[in-house]
């Protein structure tokens, strides 16, 4: 099995029974790996309807067959599940060191499954692997007790932990990783806190087998000499994702009062170079990371230090909330770290509340005394620890903006910014429409990693409609998620330029196999439609309804900013679903078509529909 | 006379040109950006003498200038 660990790890937390199985073949011929197997196991393996966070549901973690070796950015670790937040299929993609780990220990795959009767945590050393009583670290945030592993067990043990947010529940509960590196979307954290799972731990020094030892070594060196001449290397080094909260702010896609507008006053204060100069210690990268965007980050008013703020934690936790404060920011993302809640979610939620307070749904009565409008530092701190214990209004915020403005009502829906369920990522898209299409058809909800298309919108014109735009979408989402299958960072080839074809014979040397792009992204449309599928299973009535924006991108355009008076009317968000679904091979209510699903070697698929 | 480098994709619009040199002493960045056919809202990131600047930034001669766009996104 060149390229990969050679085994599934089932662990069943309700019996306490941990078994290793070969990875079967077929699934490695058919999903490759990483988010592939997660697509792939959760489909067959979870029941229909399976309550996401009781014992049926499964949490599935999943190298890739370059996870651990000498590729750039071979550190990608995917983790699958049902969702909590949203009721359907989620896909989160965490960075750092685990994933080699986890290869050297010969894993492609750990399958979580039962509900443990009593905390546990799961230790992996090699061949060896089992459930610890963890009822030291129940109760305590996440780098809290991943410092205490390490002290505890060595620095070569990587941990991947929740926090209170896990173990409470909360539907955007992370699992965290390296002191700042998170699985953040989709509740992920709240299905390993069900399982009463609060940590995996482990080693692994294992080798791992390639099928053309010299061919891998040069299709490698190809790759990091790439990046290395990259002129784009030193910038992307220098400010990481923050190089785009200036440019946000200027074309109107940084998310401002609850994407009420896409430009905020306070901006910049929060540009990249501001943040290097005023909070930035150093830069972090992940395993094999030859352009590290990660940064440490001192803030000396409250006299701590975090691994960030990334770009998606300013913009929904700074200019989504009025704050226009780095350092007030850096520190809402460490509460969140500790915490383990997704900043991006967290952000959402708390502007939404803020947005109710300042229009009097909610009260003061509701918020517990909070002053809840937006720019209230001292109360986004309170609500965030709120949240996590799922106490006052944070236990309404813990369930997520669609079910909090469903259970509030009073017009609140209109200005819950999500797609079927999760909260939206940060880019504003008032006439953005290639980028709302990206939010309004991504597979786990409204998040930007699948398609990201704001640029090409600006090049070729943003309120168009057109079958190029579709195209381009559909092209990105088959395309860029086979970083995620390939256990390796997207953001080589995304930022600084790196040809996708150099990944060709490197995976090709790795695994024996010779795949060409064409035939990559054909794997990459059998997992879209595959998710598609658990989406329309586990969903009674889902459909077109299920992938219109927030009202807000369609009903009420900004009033401040570049982006002032501009909307995307909703008969174009409707015509953008019809040419989706017709170039997709879907039906005009978005589910696949027998041909379609046949096509992919998903035939069997067909008969649940 | 001022030194225009587009980094990364930035190059494919000036068909694929490492640096342009440019009359644009006393103009400012946006200015100089359209006068070498790029429009200045792809531009994320500027850099004058390697210190970032806004785009309202005024130039002067001898100014090496690198301009940096963001097609992907995280």
């Amino acid at each position: 099995m060149n390229g990969y660990g050679g085994s599934i790890l089932r662990v069943n937390l309700t019996e306490g029974k941990i078994t290793r199985l070969p990875t079967p073949a077929d699934v490695i011929r058919d999903y490759i790996g990483g988010r592939g197997f997660g697509a792939y196991f959760l489909y067959h393996e979870v029941p229909a309807h399976a309550d996401p966070l009781g014992p049926e549901n499964k949490l599935i973690i999943s190298t890739g067959p370059l996870s651990g070796l000498m590729i750039p950015g071979a550190g990608k670790c995917d983790f699958s599940t049902k969702s909590p937040l949203t009721g359907g299929y989620a896909g989160s993609s965490l960075g750092g060191l685990f994933t080699a780990e986890m290869k050297y220990a010969g894993i492609d795959s750990i399958i979580l499954e039962g509900i443990s009767p009593k905390p546990v945590y799961l230790f992996i050393d090699d061949r060896k692997a089992e459930l610890r009583d963890a009822s030291e670290y129940w109760g305590k945030g996440s780098i809290t007790v991943e410092r205490m592993f390490k002290e505890q067990l060595g620095e070569e043990f990587q941990v991947a932990v929740i926090g209170p947010g896990g173990e409470n529940l909360v539907s955007y509960a992370s699992i965290n990783h390296d002191y700042g590196r998170e699985a953040g979307r989709g509740g992920v954290g709240a299905v390993m806190g069900s399982k009463r799972l609060k940590a995996i731990v482990l080693h692994g020094t294992q080798s791992v087998q390639v099928a053309d030892l010299a061919g891998y070594r040069q299709a490698g060196m190809a790759l990091f000499k790439a990046c290395k001449d990259s002129d784009g290397l030193k910038p992307w080094q220098d400010y990481g994702t923050t190089i785009v909260t200036s440019w946000c702010d200027e074309v109107g896609a940084l998310p401002t009062r609850n994407f009420s507008a896409g430009s905020f006053e306070g901006g910049p204060t929060l540009y990249g170079p501001v943040m290097r100069e005023q909070i930035v210690i150093t830069d972090k990268g992940c395993f094999g990371c030859p352009s590290p965007c990660g940064k440490y980050s001192r803030m000396k008013r409250y006299g701590s230090t975090v691994e960030g703020p990334e770009y998606e934690t300013i913009g929904m936790l700074g200019s989504n909330l009025g704050i226009a404060d780095i350092q007030d920011v850096a520190q809402a993302n460490l509460l969140c770290d500790e915490l383990g809640i997704d900043t991006i979610s967290a952000g959402s939620a708390i502007g939404w509340a803020m947005e109710c307070f300042e229009k009097g749904i909610l009260t003061l009565e509701d918020t517990g005394g909070l002053e809840l409008r937006f720019g209230n530092v001292p109360a986004v701190f309170e609500l965030l620890q709120a949240i996590a214990k799922r106490q006052g209004l944070g236990a309404l915020l813990s369930q997520g903006v669609k079910a909090a403005a469903k259970q509030v009502g009073k017009g609140s829906e209109k200005f819950a910014i999500h797609v079927k369920g999760m909260e939206q990522s940060a880019y504003a898209t008032h006439n953005a429409t290639a980028m709302l299409l990206a939010y309004m058809t991504c597979d786990v909800g409204a998040h930007h990693n699948r398609s990201w298309a704001i640029t090409y919108d600006l090049q070729v014109g943003r309120e168009l409609v057109v079958p190029e735009k579709v195209a381009r979408i559909i092209w990105l989402q088959d395309f860029r998620p086979m970083f995620d299958v390939f256990g390796t960072c997207r953001l080589q080839w995304v930022e600084l330029g790196i040809d996708r074809e150099l990944y060709v014979p490197a995976l090709a040397a790795v695994t024996g196999v010779q795949r060409s792009w064409e035939e990559l992204e054909m794997v990459g449309a059998r997992i879209w439609n595959l998710n598609r599928m658990f989406w329309i299973r586990e969903n009674e009535g889902f459909g077109r309804e299920w992938d219109l924006p927030a009202p807000r991108f369609y009903e009420e355009a900004p009033k401040t900013g570049v982006t002032a008076g501009q909307i995307t009317r909703l008969e174009d968000v409707h015509k953008l679903l019809d040419m989706y679904y017709e170039q997709r091979g879907w039906s005009s209510n978005g589910i696949p078509t027998p041909a379609t699903l046949e096509k992919l070697g998903l035939a069997e698929l067909a008969q649940t529909l | 006379m001022i030194t225009l480098r587009p980094l990364g994709g930035l190059k494919a619009l000036v068909h694929d040109q490492k640096e342009l040199h440019l009359e644009a002493a006393g103009c400012s960045v946006r200015e100089a950006l359209l006068l070498a056919n790029i429009r200045p809202e792809l531009v994320a990131l500027v850099l004058v003498n390697a210190r970032p600047v806004d785009k309202a930034h005024r130039l002067a001669d001898g100014d090496i200038v690198q301009v940096l766009t963001v097609f992907g996104g995280g």
